[in-house]
């Protein structure tokens, strides 16, 4: 036991208290995370745009021609104040929705959303030009766009605001004539000047227009039409089960808790059993081997290489658990995390799936003089790695389904699988089903371990050709 | 010196009938060996005899296909692993580690405590002529640096059988010289020492014991003392004053008890002279005697067998195997009757 603890000691030592492990792990995450919530707080990736000045085009043949007007107004100060209040109205009335423990933080975040959305004067100054449809010379506004004369044209016909009838879908593709418009189609010609984003607000303007203009035709209030889109339908979703009812969140956030979970065990496993062949080569290469094993027995050294390792992963997953943690503190979601028993039972998964893909490992590192000749025998771990990638969004999906209860008895899937299934709020696994995958993925571990035993114990201090796939099996049978 | 105590405990390491095949070729083939306590043996064969297989079997590294090994009195050397200090053939350390870190590291597996480990190390560290290299990184030191610390991490639990396999490769003289006092130091203290070698004359000069073997079997078996009995030289070299190669080769000829001669010319700054084989069961001082009456000399001489004369006589001959075992089987027998 002595022999074990010193060599898992070591293990750790060398790979979890060093500088490279520290930078790696702790600093770039921290690093990163620190550099997105200054980024986000100081609004530094918000490129300074010059304001929009000069002239818009507009030739508007519809009935009422109101996109005039109404582009004057988005771009007079009045209108931009009137947008941004409806804009800090419209989040007042979603956080007035939140559940009254999540409403109080929440409100922490108007101040800030004021500061964005607040309309400053910025410069802006844009003239809409109405252009008469009867005595409009296309041809020359485009010139004159080219010239610089306007940031941009932009064409609005009957056709584009007709109500739309089931024969429009053949009218075919758009054409560039701008007198020839098409059901549903506009057009805008536009300066190199203008910057996109305010394309975005002219296009979101044309259509407000387009569709007010038919909602009128079609004799409905655009203001009913407005509040129906603003007030989505909400569903409360329950989760009734033996253990009492779990509210389900329905933010989209938690449909990815399973993908975090399994990516957080995967990259730990990863790491760890990189670190493990890694660690195996160089004793090999370093011819270090036979002296550790004048001390240490094969099996000896190999299990306290997986125990000094699995806690290498083990300090992974808990760095950036409590990252993850913190984070949904900070955007409450900390109630949709999985519960105490639940992180008990991710936690065995996380060991099962570390000491299988960690005994195949330390078997290929043992087996192997160079690293380029692992490659040849990592066909059994890259099965192990991408089948839970594969089967990944049919469990998501599906948390209670036929193929995830398949994998979750099928030990190179069965951590990943089931902790995809555990992460999943909205699913309850049954408790017999944690118990059957324990027993068979642990017993899947025993064997792989003791395989992986076998294979150390003639590898280590064998140098020259590597055997392939077959031949490590010859080696299990003859150890 | 101590002598080996064999009547006081069980020997250092008692191999019995041990056979060990690697897929068809038999690397150690039905072996038998004792290595009695306090003794110094050389453990002798060419590349490829089975001497690494032999010593990674009494390390328990992997076991014998057949037969039995104890070591230290134990029936394996994994209960008896920490009684052990294993240099072996293929060694090396870790380069990103320091060499105190290693030392410790090494010492700990053996099941020594720390804070002893401490003290030791720089005390050996002294001895060895590598003062203050505690803090250093293994990879910094030069390779002859590293063979030293190599064979620290091998002594550092205070071993009772130490096992060295070429530990003498790679070293410089002055090196080889100090690990030679090293291992003469560690012999004066008690312990049991094997050192496995193919440099004959290092073998010659320190070991009491020897064991030769060859293809997986045992040529030779016994004291420095007892070996050179057994292949007492049975050739006189003689040059005549004023050397008539005619006259003087047949006057030897006719000496009684001399069975053949053979004329050797001058070559570089040898003379020209003789060399006469004796007839079995000859008396050596006799014949010398007899040789000196006979014709006028400069000089003559029984020539000493080196311990060279003798590993190359019995690995060499290969057209009579047969013959050379059953001559290397009858001298075992003698040896073990001494």
């Amino acid at each position: 036991m002595w022999k074990i603890y010193a060599a898992a000691v070591r293990e750790y030592k060398v790979t979890a208290l060093t500088p490279a492990f520290f930078i790696g792990a702790v600093i770039v995450p921290a690093v990163i995370w620190g550099l997105m919530f200054f980024v986000g707080a100081t609004g530094l990736l918000d490129s300074e745009k010059p304001p929009m000045q000069g002239r818009i085009a507009v030739v508007d043949s519809t009935p009422g021609q109101t996109l005039t007007a109404d582009l004057s107004d988005l771009f007079s100060p009045e209108g931009r104040a009137r947008a941004a209040e409806a804009q800090m109205q419209a989040l007042r009335d979603q956080i007035n929705r939140l559940p009254p423990e999540m409403r109080e933080q929440a409100m922490n975040a108007i101040p800030m959303a004021e500061a964005m959305i607040g309309a400053d004067d910025d410069g802006t100054d844009v003239d809409i030009v109405p252009i008469d449809p009867n005595e409009a010379d296309l041809e020359a506004l485009r010139e004159q766009v080219r010239a610089g004369d306007y940031l941009a044209l932009v064409v609005v016909s009957e056709e584009s605001v007709r109500i739309p009838v089931p024969t429009d879908a053949e009218a075919g593709p758009a054409t560039r004539d701008p007198n020839n418009l098409g059901p549903s189609q506009y057009r805008i010609d536009r300066a190199p000047s203008l910057d996109p984003d305010y394309l975005g607000d002219i296009q979101r303007a044309v259509h407000r227009v387009i569709q007010n203009t038919r909602y009128e035709q079609a004799g409905i209030d655009p203001a009913t039409v407005l509040l129906i889109a603003e007030n989505s339908p909400q569903a409360i979703t329950t989760l009734v089960t033996e253990d009492g009812d779990k509210a389900g969140p329905d933010a989209d956030l938690v449909r990815f808790l399973p993908f975090i979970f399994m990516m957080l065990i995967y990259a730990s496993v990863l790491t760890g059993g990189n670190y493990l062949l890694m660690g195996t080569l160089e004793e090999k290469g370093s011819r270090v081997m036979e002296v550790l094993l004048s001390a240490v027995s094969p099996t000896q050294l190999l299990i306290g290489k997986l125990i000094g390792q699995g806690l290498v992963g083990l300090t992974i997953v808990g760095i950036y658990g409590a990252v993850g943690i913190a984070a949904a503190d900070r955007f409450n979601y900390l109630a949709v995390l999985p519960s105490g028993v639940q992180i008990v039972w991710m936690a065995l998964y996380f060991f099962m799936a570390y000491f299988f893909l960690g005994a195949m490992m330390v078997a290929v590192g043992a087996a192997v003089t160079e690293l380029r000749e692992a490659q040849a025998l990592y066909a059994p771990i890259t099965f192990s790695l991408i089948i839970p990638f594969v089967l990944m969004f049919s469990i998501m999906d599906n948390p209670g389904g036929v193929v995830a209860r398949i994998f979750s008895f099928f030990p190179p899937t069965t951590p990943f699988v089931m902790v995809m299934r555990l992460s999943q709020p909205s699913h309850s696994v049954p408790l017999w089903e944690i118990g059957v995958s324990l027993l068979v993925g642990f017993a899947g571990v025993a064997v792989m371990v003791w395989i992986a035993a076998k294979i150390f114990r003639i590898g280590v201090l064998r140098y020259g050709k590597p055997p392939t796939l077959v031949g490590l099996l010859k080696w299990v049978r003859e150890a | 010196m101590i002598q080996p105590s064999q009547d006081a405990d069980a020997p250092a390491i008692s191999i019995q009938g041990v056979t060990k095949r690697f897929r068809e070729k038999t690397a150690v083939d039905n072996l038998d060996l004792t290595v009695p306590r306090g003794s110094l043996c050389g453990f002798l064969g060419p590349n490829g005899a089975g001497k690494t297989t032999t010593i990674r079997m009494v390390m328990s590294i992997f076991p014998p296909d057949s037969g039995r090994i104890s070591v230290l009195g134990r029936p394996t050397a994994i209960e008896s692993k920490d009684l052990i200090g294993y240099l072996p053939e293929e060694r090396g350390v870790y380069r990103k580690m320091k060499v105190d870190a290693f030392l410790t590291y090494i010492g700990m597996l053996k099941g020594v405590d720390r804070n002893i480990l401490k003290d030791r190390i720089g005390e050996w560290l002294e001895r060895v002529e590598l003062p203050g290299v505690e803090k250093k990184r293994c990879e910094e030191l030069s390779k002859g640096m590293q063979q030293k610390v190599q064979f620290l991490a091998t002594i550092i639990h205070d071993p009772e059988l130490i096992i060295l396999d070429e530990p003498f490769s790679g070293l410089d003289p002055v090196n080889g010289r100090l690990l030679r006092t090293l291992i003469n130091d560690l012999h004066d203290q008690g312990k049991t020492i094997i050192f496995s070698t193919h440099v004959l004359q290092q073998a010659e000069q320190i070991c009491n014991r020897i064991f030769l073997i060859n293809n997986g079997k045992k040529l030779l078996d016994g004291t420095m003392d007892e070996i050179r009995e057994q292949h007492n030289p049975r050739t006189l070299v003689i040059e005549p004053s004023g050397y008539q190669h005619g006259d003087d080769t047949s006057a030897v000829e006719n000496i009684e008890g001399i069975a053949s001669v053979r004329a050797v010319p001058v070559s570089g700054s040898t003379p020209p002279h003789m060399e006469a084989t004796l007839r079995d069961g000859a008396d050596h001082g006799a014949v010398l005697a007899r040789v000196a009456q006979a014709i006028p000399l400069r000089r003559v001489e029984s020539r000493r067998a080196t311990l060279e004369d003798i590993f190359v006589s019995l690995v060499s001959t290969k057209d009579s195997e047969d013959s050379v075992r059953a001559s290397v089987s009858a001298q075992a027998a003698g040896v073990e009757g001494n």
